[in-house]
């Protein structure tokens, strides 16, 4: 052996045996390597799988990015398609498999995912001691733990739960559950506080009075510290700061015109640090838009980032326009005939990544799922479902982003 | 009270420090830029001796350091100019290089430096074989060939979709 390659050699070794150096060098890896890289020794794999470890690369990964969407579709199977940039595949996985829960519950809901970590509804048997439980899982390393149930759940239904976590803000997660209270069916609400940290639930000050019939607390998304809930009524919608335990007002957009708009719905969802709100307006007489706003921190205003115009993009998924005829003998007839247009599909997903190139808008187009970005026009169809598969639609709240993180749950 | 002008003399005299490397080479460097490693600093405040030889960091390796210590002492530059100096630092360096200068600033105790380099060669690593991994950190595969199957099989996820490298 040469000198110079003894040398490397007794440097790789040294490396190796400092474990504080190593640790330095792991903690900045991604979840996906370290995953694989167990397999170099055991004493590798009892680094990466220590709690410590956990914890420290949760930290340091404080802004992961999404490296794919969960789709439910047909229970017991998630539908993943993976945005990784090279090679974007679709396929089913099966979702105990998955998740690594008993398969004797017979049925699972995704209710919510944030930062990587997802909040599921697991439903048991009748025969089985509890109906029903709610797990908190992390994906990545299948680790998973049951809420404990809250009591007195006949008199106080539960109206919705969602997840609170942020690794930039602590290691612990939050799940934020709105009940009912006397009348079950009233419109006065309860709102309970389970946090990881503590491993117990606690009310909040309230309770919270006299809200608009049909508020429900439905689309809850994590963001700056509060659950915002897209359940917007007379143009306002609400969200819950979680460290005060205050309710809030949130003023929602308005509309491009009352007018024109045949129908009109939202997307909400987080992603790289920004809580986006779609505003998808159909009308028949002008051409559509996809307006894209970001909720400021200060709760001064939604300011809009992206208008995506959608007739640029005819061109290219011609699928997307749908004619409507002025008989329905004339179908597929000369255009002249028709007497409008609009445009079919369904916004699946905001992926923001780092970057300034980093802005993703996921389309469910008829045959088609496609990434479009605002910011230089670009498009790449993701999956292709061929002509068979006529009008494949999925819609946005059954899609849930896959974050890759060792977070302990 | 000690006047500037009294401590002259002193200042003067303490501006710089000589490393010596383990095989010898020695270096002129400014004492605002030795501090920069906590090891130096705690050796400077201990002896009056402007000498320092490093037993464990041979030559090419310590010019590196000591260009990084002198570039961030510089008060003249901004802070990204700094970042960028650093980005530069490691850029192209090969994995071999990288090992001892991760090891230098951990005898150094350059914390900055150790992330940096540490990042860079995290990048390195990330799309690299286990067997690569094994290679460069010289370590034994103490596996069975079943145990290792099944940490492989438990992991599916991590190993379907990349194209893996081994140089």
């Amino acid at each position: 052996m040469s000198p110079e390659s003894r040398k490397t050699q007794k440097s790789a070794e040294i490396v190796a045996a400092n474990i504080d150096l190593l640790i330095e060098i792991l903690l900045r890896l991604p979840v996906k390597s370290l995953f694989r890289f167990k397999c170099v020794s055991t004493q590798w794999l009892n680094l990466i799988s220590s709690p410590y470890f956990s914890k420290n690369h949760t930290r340091k990964n404080t802004n992961p990015s999404t490296s794919g969407l969960l789709i439910m579709v047909k229970y017991p199977s998630l539908m993943y398609l993976s945005l990784n940039n090279s090679r974007p595949s679709f396929g089913p996985v099966p979702v105990f498999d998955f998740l690594k829960i008993p398969s004797y519950f017979t049925n699972l809901t995704i209710l919510g995912s944030c930062n990587g970590l997802l909040l599921c509804l697991l439903v048991a048997p009748p025969w089985n001691d509890i109906d029903v439980i709610y797990v908190v899982c992390n994906p990545t390393t299948k680790k998973s733990n049951t809420i404990p149930p809250l009591e007195n759940l006949a008199r106080k239904p539960i109206v919705n739960m969602d997840l609170a976590f942020d690794p930039l803000e602590s290691p612990h997660y939050k799940v934020v559950c709105v009940r009912h209270c006397n009348p079950p069916d009233g419109p006065d609400f309860e709102i309970w506080i389970f946090s990881s940290e503590t491993g117990s639930w606690k009310t909040c000050q309230g309770p919270f009075l006299s809200f608009p019939r049909g508020m429900l607390f439905r689309g809850g998304v994590y963001w700056n510290k509060g659950i915002h809930y897209l359940d917007s009524h007379d143009g306002r919608s609400f969200y819950f700061k979680i460290e005060d335990e205050t309710l809030k007002s949130l003023s929602m957009p308005r509309m491009q015109s009352e007018l024109i708009t045949m129908k009109r719905s939202w997307y909400l969802g987080q992603s790289g640090g920004y809580l986006h709100l779609v505003d998808i307006q159909t009308n028949i007489i002008r051409d559509s838009s996809i307006d894209i706003y970001e909720l400021l921190d200060d709760y001064s205003g939604w300011v809009i980032r992206y208008r995506v115009e959608l007739s640029p993009m005819e061109s290219l998924f011609p699928e997307m326009v749908q004619y409507i005829d002025a008989h329905p003998f004339l179908e597929g007839a000369d255009r002249r005939f028709r007497i409008g247009r609009y445009y079919t599909y369904s916004v699946l997903s905001v992926v923001r990544k780092e970057g300034e190139d980093g802005f993703e808008l996921v389309l469910s187009i008829p045959n088609k799922i496609i990434c479009y970005n605002p910011r230089n026009g670009a498009s790449k169809v993701l999956v292709y479902f061929g002509n068979d598969r006529d009008r494949v639609g999925y819609e946005w709240n059954s899609v849930i982003h896959y974050i890759e993180t060792l977070s302990p749950v | 009270m000690v006047t500037t002008d009294e401590k002259g003399p002193l200042t003067a005299k303490k501006k710089s420090v000589i490393i010596r490397s383990c095989d010898g080479d020695e270096f002129l460097v400014s004492e605002s830029a030795a501090v920069l490693s906590t090891s130096l600093k705690k050796i400077l405040e201990e002896k009056e001796d402007r000498l320092i030889h490093l037993s464990d960091i041979d030559n090419k390796t310590l010019a590196m350091v000591i260009a990084y210590l002198s570039t961030h002492a510089d008060d003249g530059l901004s802070d990204d100019l700094k970042r960028s100096f650093d980005q530069e630092f490691v850029s192209g360096k090969e994995f071999d290089v990288l090992k001892y200068l991760v090891l230098a600033t951990d005898t150094l105790q350059v914390t900055c430096l150790c992330y940096t380099v540490a990042k860079k060669m995290a990048d390195i690593m990330k799309n690299k074989l286990v067997e690569w991994v094994r290679r460069e950190f010289d370590i034994q595969n103490d596996y069975t060939p079943e145990a290792e199957a099944e940490i492989r099989r438990l992991d599916a996820w991590a190993w379907d979709d990349r194209q893996l490298e081994d140089d």
